[in-house]
């Protein structure tokens, strides 16, 4: 037994650190349980820690409520603040880029084609017609007059001109729309 | 957030889950960073203590161990988009801003002359859990000779002392914390519990 004893002591304080690999804690424990000496000297290492631990818990207790008071100021903008914000503006940027492109892209097209109504090459009419048709029923219209178109589009920028071409690339029209209507020849 | 969104905060960057991200601590910090100020207070509620008794444990000095506790909450709020629970749980990179701010406290002065008044209770008002005179008078005798031995230590077996003793950290945390090998912990750790040994066995 006091062989064994010679062996495990210098384990104790490795074994309360818990720094012995399971095989060599197993020893300890076993040589411990029948050693009184080992024991006592176990409770010791141990009693060295819990010492500290008790110690330092009463030795350093804070006042009552001082931390706090000692609470430092809260920043004002942390940082992912700063990046939501950030977050923000691109998008803002962004909607307002989307608005100026749409609104130079719609100018651009105002400007390649006019206040020009896109009407198909097939289609003319009389300025002088005081009839109106719907563009399919002047699309059926076999004896058309290419001298003048006149639409009742309202622009206030583009006032109606009298053009006396048309535009040689057909544009399809999504809705129909009110132009004047050519005298019909008699049948 | 994609991880190659610049803006990612670092954490962010990657697609793995975090690894020492704990569930309650990690909403604290999310609520911080979108500005709300309960949180903060909420999150320094939750450390403040701990954090103090380090700074107590290392510097032995209350007024000392108060300006760290505010110096590193001043810091860890302002630098709170940079903790990363990928690499250390939030009670680990806090401990490291107050260490940090322990040793150059100590650098810039001097270990103060160890103060037994500093360490006894400051009230002295009694209530019914005042242990009795001699009680009293046997624990503020084992505190001080506690206190006496850790301040005994260098810098670098106190921190690890008190580290494992009291804050109970593994010594990977506290290789961590103190930016040293686990092995370096550990053998440190050997030569802080011997040397407390020694101090306190002769003082006794």
């Amino acid at each position: 037994m006091m062989m064994n004893q010679e062996h495990v002591l210098p384990l104790l304080s490795d074994y309360v650190l818990d720094l012995l690999p399971s095989g060599k804690r197993r020893q300890v424990e076993r040589h411990a349980a029948e050693c009184a000496a080992c024991r006592t000297a176990l409770q010791t290492e141990r009693q060295l820690g819990s010492l500290v631990r008790t110690s330092l818990q009463a030795a350093t207790e804070p006042g009552n409520g001082r931390l706090a008071h000692l609470m430092p100021a809260i920043p004002r903008q942390p940082a992912r603040a700063i990046w939501l914000g950030r977050q923000r503006q691109l998008a803002l940027v962004g909607l307002l880029l989307m608005l100026l492109l749409g609104s130079l892209g719609l100018r651009y097209g105002q400007g390649r084609h006019g206040w020009q109504p896109p009407l198909p090459t097939s289609v003319a009419a009389t300025a002088t017609n005081s009839a109106t048709a719907t563009l399919a029923q002047t699309m059926t219209s076999t004896r058309v007059v290419e001298t003048a178109v006149s639409t009742s589009y309202a622009s206030p920028t583009a006032p109606p001109t009298t053009h006396s071409a048309i535009s040689p690339t057909p544009i399809p029209l999504p809705t129909p729309i009110a132009v004047a209507r050519p005298p019909l020849a008699a049948n | 957030m994609s991880a190659t969104d610049p803006q990612a905060l670092p954490w962010q960057s990657g697609d793995a889950a975090p690894q020492y991200a704990d569930p309650r601590t990690q909403a604290l910090i999310d609520r911080c960073l979108a500005g709300e100020e309960l949180a903060f207070v909420a999150l320094y509620n939750e450390y403040a203590e701990m954090i103090y008794r380090l700074n107590f444990s290392l510097l032995q000095h209350k007024e000392d161990a108060e300006e760290v506790l505010q110096d590193s909450f001043e810091y860890a709020f302002r630098k709170l988009a940079d903790y990363d629970p990928h690499k250390a749980s939030f009670k680990t990179w806090l401990y490291r801003i107050a260490i940090s701010r322990c040793r150059n406290k100590r650098r810039r002065k001097w270990l103060p002359t160890f103060s037994l008044s500093q360490l006894l209770p400051q009230d002295d008002v009694a209530d019914e859990r005042t242990p009795t005179p001699p009680e009293a008078a046997m624990r503020n005798a084992q505190q001080e000779a506690v206190m006496a031995a850790l301040a005994q230590l260098s810098p670098k077996l106190r921190e690890t002392a008190v580290l494992r003793y009291y804050e109970n950290l593994t010594y990977p945390e506290i290789g961590a914390i103190l930016d040293i090998p686990t092995k370096t912990a550990e053998s440190r750790m050997r030569l802080a519990h011997a040397a407390l040994r020694e101090i306190l066995a002769s003082s006794e």
